[in-house]
């Protein structure tokens, strides 16, 4: 009984370190290679195996409304079915919730970045921002409020724009300034002179669509329906300015209103990993109210505007047109309209099983932007778009994955982002891939890629298979983490007894001497040596 | 010093005297690792992986709860029956797991398990029914009713917790009762199934030494039920959210209690073997003709090195009684059948040779055997008569003294010697009072300059040997041919 009380202290030590509340809402318990990880998947199961998993097939009314979807400009093929169909690496990073609740994890409340070490104190920074894929929307747009039509057809004209580019590009509207938003709408050419097009001008990481978007108008009682003679676009596989300044958006249907089921086609299938409990595979894709209240003002700049979606409100009494002043405060340029769309939150994909829905959240990067980020690195400029993509590491994820310590994927603390120290600093986000860099001379870089108790968690692979042990084993380094553990063990116990022992390397051995040995061998040994010890006379020593 | 010398003697005799059930749980470790979440094993309420620690532990330290035959008595112990002895051990946790489960579920298929496996523990406890069997039947009789108790009691404890989960559910409350009672029951049927209620008889029939009734012990029972239970519950209050993912901390639990409840057993002796060796080499050279200094080593004089030795067939067997701070008349007070002789006195040629306790932990030990010298005169002795003067030297040499690097004491033999540690020479003379012996010591006696050298070993215990200390002691004689 009484030796015991140490390691049932440690017992104890152990499980209080596992019980103290999470810091953040989210924890990670995954980070792999999506489409290796599937690929690994189909190995031996022959050449027809796999296969294409998803197909991108936009919406017919937002074909005839917006015309075709063109995928991004430089890429050929949207990047969920990149994604979903394994044609580039992509870096999955699987998040837990901490707690109970349903709501996804938005951009806002996620960082996923790359970092370098800063030039002055070495430490890794964050500097490189990545956009994980996101949920499609599905917008049923109304227009209300007092204010004279012609700025409630401003509003309509630039949702409707934007709302048609995310349909064609396949990729999530994130605003900008205005520079990328006059390259992004193709009225200036894009800076340089070799154009990436991430996004029809706009060269930094943008989020994907994991699926085709919906949009429509609900007020309709003052609009003619134009959308069938919308400019399509057609003439060409790139983005045209007709694709941006001939989309139009159609009048909703009686069931495309808020809270009623999106039926089209929706994201990519997400496939959770082994759990005890059934995966839930039950869409909750709907339709959400974009509602629009303008304000009439005595001029234009009065004109104010409520913005609310799904019913929570995201703008109140805010300007819909706002001058933009230089650095001394002085109005530089023709005024601008408020970006609605981009105040509209983007949601990342949540997964979980028939007891717990929300249980996991998937962010998906595609190699590109990793790539990019990588090569801006190396160049010293993480935040210069670079004119070509030239030459350097061409498997991002797989050298991140590598390199686990220039990933940083950031979380508010509970309770919000905690205030910087001092003026000059950013409010602080915690790091929760901060133990995939192994701590200190990455001792700690072993098995478990998050630690070792999130290390059972599933693993999230787009495609309709489940993934096996095996894949789910690799993706958490299982295999190696337990041979780790087993090869702690035995060093461990190995230099227990080394180190008890280590004296006897150069320790003396003690010797006696005697004067004579009584045997047969030392008889026999005369006999081989003929040269026989003496027995001195009196003996004794 | 002495306090954080306690500590690490204390902290490395439980490793080394649990070194299996550690071993056991590192292997439980490595293995959950390689569970995959779907498997029967991975449940989230860990009975399942509870069991399983605990089949190991049980083919590890399984026995009797209960003081077993009465000592007296030759115990049967065919070495098949053992092997299927433990395995009975083993299956009995899962015979109640799987009743339990049936009681949770009420599913046909569980309850197919359930009785398969209670079939499968039945004839494992028929085929090893010949093990720890004994002759002496004192009341004719099955113990059916024994059986019958400890069946409704464990089984009723088992198809009990299940059913509450299935009215209550899996609340974390409901589960945190059923594990810990559930846990508490695994061990006490580990420490029962192998039971007879003959043994008891046997023991109540002889009664006690001092006259008294005897009555089966209580606490062993009452430990293994309630302490697993207690701290599997309190890891239920520590971590709220216990599941799969914590089944290491489960299955320390069971290892510890496992070590708690059925600790090594301490010997009653030793089996000592020393070995008769010759050395091999090192032998000086002999230059008679000519005169050397006094700083090296004399001419004519053999070296031996305990390191370079062969050993002859000649050996030497006794067994050593180790000694522990218990006292027999408590340790096991049933009376004895017959009138048995005491044991010869454990001495040594040199004295009293015992294991004595460590003497930091003041616990039992068997590594270190102490001899305590009767008296002097057989060490170094000069007997001047008017034939001859002999003398006699003994000397325990020791290769690898178990000393720290720093701060060790040096010596040497003579002058022209290499430094040694101290605890690397024994010489026993006439102010000698004790000398260790450990594996590979080498005891040197020289008489009249004619040496004979004995390695020590120390073999293996004997936990029920009563005739293992009537042996008959080594003599002098057994050393050297006066």
């Amino acid at each position: 009984m009484r030796w015991n009380a140490p390691v049932l202290g440690a017992l104890f030590a152990l499980t209080a370190c596992n019980t103290s509340k999470p810091p953040t809402d989210w924890s990670l318990v995954g980070v792999y290679d999506a489409s290796a990880l599937v690929q690994t998947g189909l190995v031996g199961k022959g050449d027809d195996a796999g296969g294409a998993q998803y197909v991108w097939v936009s919406p017919g009314p937002m074909r005839k409304s917006c015309g075709p979807a063109k995928s991004p400009d430089g890429l050929g093929v949207f990047e969920a079915e990149a994604i979903a169909n394994r044609l580039s690496p992509t870096l999955a990073i699987v998040l837990e919730r901490n707690g109970d609740g349903d709501a996804p994890l938005t951009p806002d409340d996620a960082r996923v970045s790359v970092g370098m070490p800063d030039k002055d104190s070495g430490a890794m920074e964050p500097v490189y921002q990545l956009e994980p894929a996101v949920m499609p929307r599905y917008v049923a747009v109304r227009i209300d409020g007092d204010a004279e039509p012609r700025y409630k057809q401003v509003v309509r004209n630039q949702l409707k724009r934007e709302l048609c580019m995310e349909h064609k590009t396949g990729r999530g509207w994130i605003g900008g300034d205005r520079t990328q938003l006059r390259q992004a709408f193709l009225l200036d050419p894009p800076t340089g002179q070799s154009d990436r097009k991430y996004f029809g001008g706009q060269r930094d990481p943008v989020p994907a669509l994991l699926g085709p978007p919906d949009a429509c108008f609900q007020d309709a009682a003052d609009q003619e329906d134009k959308s069938q003679d919308a400019g399509r676009g057609d003439g060409s596989l790139n983005l045209v300015p007709s694709d941006v300044w001939g989309a139009s958006l159609r009048l909703c249907g009686p069931d495309e209103t808020g809270g009623s089921a999106f039926t089209g086609m929706g994201a990519i299938p997400l496939t959770l990993g082994q759990t005890r409990d059934p995966a839930n595979r039950k869409s909750k894709a709907k339709w959400g109210d974009l509602i629009a209240t303008l304000h009439a003002g005595a001029t234009d700049t009065d004109v104010t505007l409520d913005l609310s979606w799904q019913g929570a409100s995201l703008l109140h009494d805010a300007p819909l047109l706002n001058q933009p002043v230089d650095d001394q405060g002085n109005p530089s340029g023709p005024p601008g309209v408020t970006d609605l769309l981009q105040r509209v939150p983007q949601a990342y994909p949540l997964v979980g099983t028939s007891k717990d829905r929300d249980r996991y959240t998937v962010l998906l990067v595609p190699n590109w932007q990793v790539v990019e980020g990588l090569r801006r690195i190396d160049e010293g400029k993480p935040k210069v778009a670079r004119v070509s993509p030239g030459d350097g590491t061409e498997d991002g994820v797989g050298w991140l994955l590598d390199h686990p310590q220039y990933l940083f994927v950031q979380l508010p603390p509970r309770g919000g982002p905690k205030k910087a120290a001092s003026p000059g600093e950013s409010e602080i986000w915690l790091n929760v891939a901060e133990p995939l860099a192994g701590g200190p001379l990455g001792l700690m870089r072993w098995g478990y890629i998050p630690g070792m108790l999130s290390g059972r968690a599933p693993v999230v692979i787009p495609g309709y298979t489940k993934p096996s042990w095996d894949q789910e084993k690799l993706a958490h380094n299982t295999d190696l983490h337990a041979a780790f553990l087993g090869a702690f063990v035995a060093l461990i116990g190995l230099l227990m007894l080394g180190l008890q022992r280590l004296s006897d390397l150069w320790v003396n051995v003690p010797e006696e001497r005697v004067d004579f040995w009584p045997s047969t061998d030392a008889k026999e040994e005369e006999e081989d040596d003929g040269e026989a010890p003496s027995v001195p006379e009196g003996g004794g020593e | 010093m002495r306090f954080f010398a306690r500590i690490r003697a204390s902290l490395a005799r439980m490793g080394k005297r649990n070194i299996d059930l550690i071993g056991l749980w590192f292997a439980l470790l490595l293995a959950q690792q390689l569970v995959p979440p779907t498997n029967p094993l991975a449940r989230d309420d860990l009975l399942p992986w509870l069991a399983v620690a605990m089949s190991g532990v049980a083919l590890l330290r399984g026995r009797l709860l209960g003081p077993g035959p009465h000592p007296m008595l030759t115990r049967r112990r065919p070495e098949m029956s053992g092997w299927l002895h433990r395995a009975s051990l083993a299956i009995a946790p899962w015979v109640i797991c799987f009743t339990h489960d049936y009681a949770r579920t009420w599913m046909p298929r569980d309850l197919g398990v359930a009785t398969a496996s209670a079939i499968a523990l039945a004839v494992l406890l028929g085929l090893s029914a010949g093990w720890d069997q004994t002759a002496w039947t004192p009341r004719p009789g099955g113990g059916v009713l024994t059986w019958i108790g400890g069946t409704l009691l464990i089984g009723g404890v088992a198809a009990g917790t299940g059913l509450l989960r299935h009215y209550l559910g899996d609340a974390q409350v409901t589960r945190a009762i059923s594990a810990g009672a559930l846990l508490g029951i695994f061990f006490v049927a580990v420490g029962w199934v192998g039971g007879r209620a003959k043994n008891v008889r046997q023991r109540v029939r002889a009664g006690r030494k001092d006259g008294r009734r005897y009555r089966p012990p209580f606490f062993p029972s009452f430990l293994a039920l309630v302490g697993p239970s207690v701290g599997l519950g309190v890891l239920f209050y520590v971590l709220p959210d216990l599941d799969f993912r914590f089944a290491f901390a489960g299955a320390l639990l069971v290892v510890v209690w496992g070590a708690v409840i059925w600790p090594q057993p301490v010997p009653v002796a030793v089996a000592c073997l020393l070995h008769e060796v010759h050395p091999v080499g090192g032998r000086d050279k002999v230059h008679p003709d000519s005169a050397k200094p006094f700083e090296q080593p004399p001419d004519g004089a053999l070296r031996f090195n305990p390191l370079r030795t062969k050993r002859t067939r000649v050996m030497h067997a006794w067994y050593v009684a180790v000694q522990a701070s218990r006292i027999a008349d408590l340790d096991d007070p049933v009376k004895p059948l017959w009138p048995v002789p005491p044991p010869a006195v454990p001495y040594h040629i040199l004295g009293n040779a015992t294991f004595e306790p460590d003497p930091l932990t003041r616990s039992p030990q068997w590594d270190v055997l102490t001899v305590r010298m009767k008296s002097q005169e057989d060490t170094v002795a000069v007997s001047e008569g008017a034939d001859a003067a002999m003398t006699r030297r003994m000397v325990i040499l020791r290769p690898f003294p178990r000393t720290g690097i720093f701060g060790r004491r040096m010596t040497r033999t003579y002058r022209w010697d290499p430094r040694v540690p101290q605890e690397a020479v024994q010489v026993l003379d006439h102010t000698t009072e004790s000398a260790t012996l450990r594996t590979g010591d080498v005891l040197l006696l020289s008489t009249e300059g004619v040496a004979h050298a004995y390695e020590v070993e120390v073999g293996a215990p004997v936990y029920q040997a009563p005739g293992a200390l009537n042996a008959r002691p080594p003599q002098l004689g057994d050393y050297v041919a006066l």
